[in-house]
């Protein structure tokens, strides 16, 4: 008999790396997630022309932000699955409790939130690239370019993704308690989005509109910690169905 | 020492009992064979040993603890059925490796030897594999892993006899190699047998019998002869199974024990005694009524 202690932190680390190779297929469509995105944004991510009969203006503008929108989605996706039953079952033949599962999938979101963050960066400037090639270069303005900014956008893209994979990983856990949330999440939000229209707007001020970047940190790492917590919890006495 | 101990363990699903008041102790290193009916409640049973499921009330403990969440139980027990899933990232080599960071007692040489000698491809994914292909994998993984509580639910579902012949002698070699505790559940006996050392049979999530294999081989006795004679023998006396093979001719199966005294009035009165297989034992002892299926068809 094995008379090594079983501790908690090198079991979820151990499931990390595991979970690291065999859950590797989901880069797959995040790759193919961010091509659509910049495909999308190819046309002109915000678009604008005013005119007054002599002279008419019309600017477009390109931007990363669809993809990094698009990024959002994947994570999120990817939570709400993580903590599905086909997940599971590859999970539970190998040392586990729900504990250390929880965590493991939380390192693997992270790590994805952090792959996504800087793809969905470059692939803004992979689109400025192709802009320079693809217009004629007299008609371009551009932003002047810093490499601070780069790395300030990577920074804020991976904290968004943190934020919406937490946020992902909470619902995929109440779904997993109940079949019904599966209608009943989806119609709070949009109920809540349609009805309470300030409270809404204030949640999208609370994360958006905040200036500093510390308290940007501050706020998106406490709502993200609150919302994994929760799950743990929740999902911790949860039996593993067949 | 017993590696698990069930105290009165029950699971409902409902109002459905899968487990019925269930106790017994598995002692630690030993072969125990888990038999009963499709429905019997076999693999529920597993569940809550390796875990996945809690008991809804009675007391069940796997190395002294509480199986349900637990990390330690986890890794000192594997679960090995036809459930198993693993990603289509990794190939079957790739999954021989990963799953030997958990396990501490890991023996490659063995995972590799077997996996070689099955022929096995090593760069196919798990989900591509058929389905005895796919039990022949899932068993080398709970051979080599070599935990202290190995449990095996229907491990030769869709293997072919030949396999299942060198999975059960390449089990017993590692087993005297490396004793542990083993728990294999079936609804099949007869090519079991052999390994098992113990016998818990289940029937309706409650437990028939838990014998030494040695003891279920000697349990009942089987008498066959003229009916008026053998309905005189075995009055008052349980009778396991019975058929009527013709008229006037009847055959009962009943627990040795209560014929002791008689066997000279059994020789005496022309009666033919018959050794019964524990395989056909086991059918008679979970049987839902004292007939067969020929009863179905008398009544036309």
């Amino acid at each position: 008999m094995s008379s090594k202690e079983v501790n908690l932190l090198s079991i979820s680390c151990k499931q990390y790396f595991y979970k690291l190779k065999a859950y590797s297929f989901l880069v797959h469509s995040l790759i193919i997630v961010q091509l659509i995105a910049l495909l999308f944004s190819m046309g002109g991510v915000f678009n604008m022309s005013s005119g007054n009969g002599e002279l008419s203006v019309s600017v477009k503008s390109y931007n990363s932000n669809i993809v990094i929108v698009f990024s959002l989605l994947w994570i999120m996706f990817i939570a709400v699955q993580l903590i599905s039953r086909p997940y599971k079952k590859m999970e539970f033949p190998l040392v586990t409790n729900r504990l250390s599962g929880n965590l493991s999938n939380i390192g693997f979101l992270v790590t994805g939130c952090l792959f996504g963050g800087i793809t969905s960066s470059l692939v803004g400037v992979l689109l400025r690239l192709i802009t320079y090639f693809m217009f004629d270069r007299s008609q371009v303005v551009f932003n002047r370019f810093f490499l601070s900014d780069l790395l300030l956008g990577i920074f804020v893209a991976i904290l968004y993704m943190l934020l919406f994979s937490a946020l992902g990983y909470f619902i995929g856990v109440l779904a997993q308690l109940n079949v019904s949330f599966v209608i009943i999440i989806p119609a709070v939000i949009l109920g809540v989005l349609r009805v309470y229209n300030d409270f809404s707007q204030s949640v999208f001020k609370f994360f958006a509109f905040e200036v500093s970047l510390i308290m940007f940190v501050l706020k998106v790492i406490i709502t993200s910690t609150i919302l994994f917590s929760f799950s743990i919890f929740l999902s911790n006495r949860k039996e593993v169905s067949k | 020492m017993s590696t698990i101990q069930a105290r009165d363990v029950t699971k409902s699903y409902g109002k459905i009992k899968a487990i019925d008041h269930l106790s017994f102790d598995i002692e630690e290193n030993k072969i125990t064979g888990l038999i009963g009916r499709n429905g019997a409640g076999k693999t529920t049973l597993l569940k809550m040993i390796a875990g996945y499921i809690r008991p809804t009330s009675g007391e069940l403990m796997v190395h002294s603890r509480n199986p349900f969440n637990s990390l330690e139980v986890s890794a000192k027990t594997i679960f090995i059925d036809d459930n198993m899933t693993f990603s289509n990232s990794l190939t079957l080599k790739d999954i021989l490796t990963e799953v030997s960071h958990f396990y501490t007692d890991w023996n490659s040489d063995l995972a590799s030897g077997l996996f070689d000698y099955f022929s096995l491809n090593p760069k196919q994914p798990h989900s591509n594999l058929s389905k005895g292909t796919k039990s022949t994998f899932n068993n080398i993984l709970g051979l080599a892993s070599r935990c202290p509580l190995t449990i095996f639910d229907e491990p030769t579902t869709g293997m072919d006899s030949a396999v299942r012949k060198d999975f059960y002698k390449a089990l017993l070699k590692d087993y005297i190699e490396y004793p542990r505790t083993i728990i294999l559940s079936s609804h099949l006996l007869n090519e079991l047998e052999e390994i098992l050392e113990d016998i818990l049979l289940i029937n309706q999530g409650t437990k028939r019998l838990h014998l030494p294999a040695i003891e279920l081989r000697e349990f009942a006795v089987g008498i066959r002869g003229n009916t008026q004679v053998v309905l005189n023998l075995v009055e008052g006396k349980e009778i396991l199974y019975r058929e009527e093979f013709s008229k006037g001719s009847l055959y009962v199966v009943l627990k040795k024990e209560l014929l002791r005294d008689q066997f000279e009035q059994v020789k005496q009165s022309n009666l033919e005694v018959v050794p019964v297989s524990t395989d056909d034992l086991c059918v008679y002892l979970t049987a839902k009524t004292n007939g067969g299926i020929e009863d179905v068809f008398k009544r036309s």
